[in-house]
C-alpha cells in the first residue's frame, strides 16, 4: 500500500467512525429528552388510521345526569371522542389539555366529548372538580363495548377518535394525545 | 454510501418505539396470574408482570362467591413507590409478585371453591388497562394445584368483544 492510499484509507476510516459516533449520539439524544410513552404513542397517529374513512355509527349513551344522549346532537362538528377513566392517570394528565383546546378552538367548530368507563356520580364529581368545559357520557360497560367498536381492542386507556365534520373517523388515537398533535390535526380538519 | 443509506435508515426508523396498539399486550398477558394451594386455608397467588408493565397494589385484592368461603386479609409485600402527580402516593409492582391469601372455611363447605382474582395496570407506553377480574377453580383436596386464571373483564363487555385477541 503507498502511503497516499494509506492516507485515504485512514480518512475515510475516521470519516466512517466520525458517522457512526454522530448518528450514535443523535439516536441517544432524540431517545433522552422524550416522554419515552408519548415518544412512543406519537408514532402511533400515523399507525392507527388503517381504518380512517369509516362513518362514526350513531350511538347514544347516558350524561352524569342519567340522562341519554345521542353523538347526532354534534353533527357538523369535529367531533373529539376522548375515552377515559378516573383510575387512568395518563387519561386525568391529559385533560387539562382537553380543557383549554375546547376553550380555544370551541367557536371553530371543536367538540371534545369525554366518554368515561366510570359510574356517572364519579364523572361529575370529577367534572365539577376539575371544572371540565365539554360534555361527559358515561357507562362503565357501554364505554368499553363503543371504544372496542371504534378500534380499541385492548381496551386500553386513554383512547381517541376524532371525527370530521362529515361523521367520518379520520383518527385514532392510543395513548395520549398531545396539544402539538390535536392543532395539527384541527388544521387539516377545520 | 452502504453506511449513510443504513444510518438514514437508522434515523428514520426512530428509537424503537411502538408503532400501535399491536405492540401491546393483551391484559390477560400482561399480567398472568397463578394460584397454588399450600393448605386447607391457604393459597399462594402470584402475577407475572411482562417487562414495560405494572400492577397498583391498591388494585390488587381477592374474593371469592363460593357459599361458605371467605378471603382473609391478604398481606402484600412492599412495592415500588411513586408521587404521582394525580394519585399522591402511589405503590406499584414489576415483574412479579406473590402474596398469600388466607381462606375462613365453614365447617361442610365443598372442598372446591372459586377465587376471583381483581387487579388493574398500566404499561409504561402510556395507557393502563380496565379493572381485571379472573375466576380462579380451585381444590382444596390436593395441596399442589396450580390454576391460571381465565380471564373476564371486571365490566360486563358483550361476549362477542373479547379483550383477549
Amino acid at each position: 500500500m503507498s502511503s497516499s492510499t494509506a492516507k485515504i484509507t485512514l480518512w475515510v476510516s475516521a470519516a466512517i467512525l466520525v458517522a457512526g459516533v454522530g448518528a450514535t449520539s443523535y439516536l441517544y439524544l432524540q431517545k433522552e429528552p422524550v416522554n419515552p410513552a408519548t415518544a412512543a404513542l406519537a408514532n402511533t397517529q400515523q399507525a392507527v388510521n388503517e381504518q380512517t374513512k369509516q362513518p362514526l355509527p350513531e350511538f347514544q349513551l347516558m350524561d352524569v345526569d342519567e340522562k341519554p344522549q345521542s353523538i347526532k346532537q354534534w353533527q357538523g362538528k369535529v367531533v373529539v371522542l376522548n375515552f377515559w377513566a378516573t383510575w387512568c392517570p395518563p387519561c386525568r394528565r391529559e385533560l387539562p389539555t382537553f380543557k383549554a383546546l375546547q376553550e380555544e378552538y370551541g367557536d371553530q367548530g371543536v367538540q371534545f366529548v369525554g366518554v368515561s368507563l366510570d359510574r356517572g356520580e364519579l364523572v361529575k364529581d370529577y367534572a365539577r372538580i376539575e371544572a371540565l368545559n365539554y360534555p361527559q357520557l358515561v357507562g362503565p360497560s357501554k364505554a368499553l363495548e363503543l371504544g372496542q367498536k371504534l378500534g380499541n381492542r385492548m381496551g386500553a386507556l386513554p383512547f381517541t377518535v376524532i371525527v370530521d365534520r362529515d361523521g367520518y373517523i379520520a383518527e385514532r388515537v392510543f395513548g395520549e394525545w398531545s396539544r402539538e398533535e390535536a392543532e395539527t390535526t384541527f388544521k387539516k380538519l377545520l | 454510501m452502504r453506511v449513510a443509506a443504513l444510518l438514514i435508515a437508522l434515523v428514520i426508523s426512530g428509537p424503537g418505539v411502538a408503532a400501535s396498539q399491536d405492540d401491546l399486550l393483551p391484559p390477560e398477558e400482561a399480567f398472568v396470574v397463578e394460584v397454588r394451594t399450600i393448605d386447607a386455608q391457604t393459597l399462594r397467588a402470584r402475577w407475572v408482570i411482562a417487562d414495560g408493565y405494572f400492577l397498583y397494589r391498591e388494585k390488587i385484592s381477592f374474593s371469592t362467591d363460593t357459599p361458605g368461603y371467605r378471603v382473609g386479609e391478604v398481606r402484600f409485600p412492599p412495592g415500588k413507590i411513586k408521587d404521582d402527580p394525580y394519585f399522591g402516593r402511589t405503590e406499584t409492582y414489576r415483574y412479579q409478585v406473590m402474596v398469600d391469601v388466607p381462606l375462613v372455611r365453614e365447617p361442610g363447605a365443598a372442598p372446591t371453591l372459586t377465587l376471583i382474582a381483581h387487579s388493574q395496570g398500566c404499561a409504561d407506553l402510556g395507557v393502563c388497562y380496565p379493572p381485571q377480574k379472573r375466576n380462579i377453580p380451585i381444590s382444596l383436596s390436593s395441596a399442589q394445584d396450580v390454576s391460571s386464571g381465565e380471564l373476564l373483564p371486571a365490566l360486563a363487555l358483550n361476549p362477542q368483544n373479547s379483550l383477549s385477541r
